[in-house]
């Protein structure tokens, strides 16, 4: 398969994490990353399918269960018989230990075994490096550019989201694009002729595309909010906490949040997991910035001032 | 990105590194020359090493009578050597399976150096079961179940002698199996800043082509959580099954059922105290103090004071049974044991492993370097003189009066212990001078995060 690549850098994880999502939402098509690290989160944005190596793991178990009773039906009770301690020549319970052994070594090894011919890995392999440091310190973002000539306005749009090198798109071959089934969103913005359009003027792009994405949440998102302050309770009319007090919260998330009715400290203190979560998704904040500058704890210090 | 340093917990790499500052720490050991403190203590290890070679090579040459066993007392340092290595090898696996699936950050730095201390310690258990068959050359059949010239006649599958042959040859190829697994995206890394050729093709070759694509790392997660997954119960039943090897039979003292908790307890307890040994070391000669924080010493230090507790309430239990059971035979192992000919093994157990770790109820104690080294040491000790109590002051004194006899250890059997910490160190020295002791892809990914 024979595609037109481009290849932006980046340093930090969650700005590749962001990038990807922003480079998707446009309709554009994220080959691969390649990161030195696990980006957590990185598999969901790309809309990478979940692995079906546990099913493989579930059928090496039950391979090494049946060779280990095979194993000591033949020899204890079929092919030499023999009294030991007056059990009896099958002694199932006492098969167990080696049937729970050989199945964890059928396991691990079948499972190991499967991951290294999935992921195309063997010993002395050529790596297919695209960039050298992408294994130690910096994280590559490959994006389908196949259909487009002019990249420049994708150039300034991945220069936003904090790449710090774009190297130029050239012919390659990539061997096994899986195309997997992208999420709505995504195949809702790609109906529409945006995917061409998108690149040439920036500007009408990102237009495009908020208006675009505002469009598709409409009736989710007043559904979202109005799950979200059930759960976190309505501002009193007269509070109006000054919510850049939080490290994290700058001037427009403030506006943000104002604007889907959050306005007291109280309120974000009595966010969860799942509630982070819808504001994430309403907002189309970074995930995991929210719980990762702790704003819950932050906003019950505040509380008690 | 804004961060917030908690004063109650604080972060687990210190010292504000970048993944960049990460890959240049970790990988400094293997690209440059080997440091003096490294040649002086390989040589050492080295001559450890040949006392092994000697000495097994005296056992076999010779017969297994070059060792002071007797007809009463058949087990003695050698199986007490091999519970001993054993349980050393319960830490890896247990730091790396059990707190993965606890989500517990802080073993990320420490969970490489564990598991290459589980398969060393394997190892050198491994040689001792080996060896004290006598005959080595035609020890393959005994243990294995091969087709022979004696008559077709096979392994005995209901001896947990030989349950003990597929636990800890499982345990062995899976550990290995997870240790380089985890490995081969830092190998990646060193490979892809090699300057030199030969480790060009080194790491290239045992890299299997590995790019850190995000398919790779999305199957690879799942691999490393499924195999945490199946390590957990093996690690448990690794232990259980060498307890199996005294329990099942019908020698007083050794007929327990509590035996396989407690040695599990005991392993995981002498396993933490072995990784304590080597990484307070470590740490501080290869300058990874901003790796390996006082945070996660501290965190270990817990995990031995509660397994060292529960190792201690399993002795007492093991007593009040034994005069509660009415078994004269069984009451009189354990009165024999306390104040027999043995006592002094019986008293250093007792509070080497019971006493001494209840000092970590005090923080000082947990966060004080030196301090922890010295307490690891008397858990190693604590921990050999546990299993030469179980093993030697019940064989010596069993049912007949008439076959009591005592045991002192042959010079051929001390050279072969003291061999086989040779062979663990020569390999730990090698790991710390050509892998990546720390784990630089997970430890990068934590960076940023305060758990």
């Amino acid at each position: 398969m024979s595609l037109k690549v481009l290849y932006a850098i980046y340093e930090e994880g969650d700005d590749l994490l962001h990038a990807v999502e922003t480079v998707r939402g446009k309709g554009m098509d994220v080959v691969d990353c390649y990161t030195p690290y696990p980006v957590h989160g990185l598999d969901n944005v790309m809309g990478i399918k979940r692995s079906r190596l546990p099913i493989a793991a579930f059928c090496f178990a039950m391979l090494g269960l049946a060779s280990a009773i095979s194993l000591q039906y033949f020899t204890m009770g079929y092919d030499w018989p023999m009294i030991i301690g007056g059990k009896p020549y099958s002694g199932l319970p006492s098969w167990i230990p080696v049937c729970f052994e050989l199945s964890i070594l059928f396991t691990a090894y079948g499972m190991g075994i499967t991951f290294f011919i999935k992921s195309r890995m063997l010993h002395g392999m050529e790596a297919d490096i695209k960039d050298i440091r992408q294994t130690d310190n910096r994280l590559v973002m490959a994006i389908d550019v196949s259909d487009t000539d002019d990249t420049s306005g994708l150039e300034s749009l991945l220069k936003e989201t904090k790449a710090t090198e774009i190297k130029k798109p050239y012919q390659e071959t990539v061997e096994a694009v899986k195309t997997e089934t992208p999420k709505v969103p995504v195949e809702k913005v790609k109906a529409a002729p945006v995917k061409k359009a998108a690149p040439k003027t920036k500007a009408k792009s990102s237009s495009v595309a908020s208006k675009k994405s505002s469009e598709i949440t409409e009736e989710e998102k007043g559904e979202k909010i109005n799950l979200l302050l059930g759960k976190i309770g309505k501002a009193s009319g007269s509070v109006n906490d000054d919510l850049k007090l939080v490290k994290g919260i700058g001037p427009v998330f403030e506006r943000n949040l104002n604007s889907i009715g959050i306005r007291s400290f109280e309120q974000i203190s009595k966010m969860d997991s799942e509630t982070i979560k819808l504001v994430e998704e309403i907002t189309r904040y970074f995930p995991g910035k929210i719980e990762r500058e702790n704003w819950i704890e932050q906003a019950l210090e505040l509380m008690k001032k | 990105m804004h961060q917030i340093d908690s004063k109650i917990r604080p972060r687990l790499i210190q010292g504000d590194k970048s993944i960049t500052d990460v890959s240049n720490d970790i990988c400094r050991p293997i690209e440059n020359k080997a440091t003096a403190a490294w040649k002086l203590g390989f040589g050492i290890s080295l001559l450890f090493l040949a006392l092994l070679g000697g000495t097994l090579f005296w056992t076999t040459w010779t017969g297994i009578g070059v060792w002071h066993l007797n007809n009463t007392v058949m087990w003695g340092w050698d199986i007490t050597n091999f519970v001993f290595w054993v349980g050393i090898g319960h830490a890896g696996t247990l730091i790396s399976a059990i707190l993965l699936l606890f989500r517990q950050k802080w073993r990320m730095s420490i969970n490489r150096s564990a598991e290459a201390m589980t398969i060393f310690a394997v190892m050198c258990a491994a040689v001792f079961p080996l060896f004290h068959m006598g005959r080595i050359w035609v020890g393959m059949y005994w243990v294995l179940p091969l087709p022979n010239a004696f008559g077709s006649l096979w392994v005995n599958f209901n001896s947990p002698l030989l349950w003990d042959v597929f636990a800890i040859t499982t345990y062995f190829t899976v550990s290995l199996l997870f240790w380089y697994l985890g490995m081969i995206p830092d190998i990646a890394t060193v490979r892809d800043r090699a300057k030199t050729k030969s480790r060009k093709f080194w790491y290239g070759f045992f890299s299997m082509g590995w790019n850190g694509s995000a398919r790779s790392w999305h199957r690879y997660e799942i691999v490393s959580l499924i195999l945490a997954g199946i390590s957990t119960p093996l690690v448990l039943s690794v232990h259980t099954i060498v307890s199996m090897d005294f329990a099942t039979s019908v020698v007083p003292g050794w007929h327990t059922t509590i035996f396989p908790p407690y040695f599990v307890a005991g392993a995981i307890f002498s396993g933490f105290g072995m990784v304590l040994t080597l990484l307070v070391i470590a740490r501080k000669v290869m300058n990874y103090e901003d790796y390996i924080t006082i945070g996660h010493l501290e965190a270990m230090a817990k995990v031995v004071m509660l397994t060292g507790t529960l190792v201690g309430i399993a002795y007492l239990t093991e007593f009040f049974i034994a005069a509660y059971s009415g078994v004269v035979y069984e009451q009189y192992a354990f009165i024999n044991r306390a104040t027999g000919p043995y006592w002094w093994a019986y008293a250093t157990m007792m509070s080497c492993n019971l006493l001494a770790p209840q000092v970590f109820w005090f923080k000082w104690c947990r966060t004080t370097p030196w301090f922890l080294f010295m307490m690891s040491i008397i858990v190693n000790i604590g921990m050999w003189f546990e299993r030469f109590v179980i093993i030697v002051t019940s064989l010596h004194r069993e049912y007949l009066p008439s076959r009591w006899a005592m045991y002192v250890p042959s010079w051929v059997e001390v050279g072969i212990f003291l061999g086989t910490m040779g062979l663990f160190f020569t390999c730990f020295f090698l790991f710390a001078k050509f892998l990546p002791v720390i784990n630089m892809s997970e430890v990068k990914s934590i960076l940023k995060s305060r758990e």
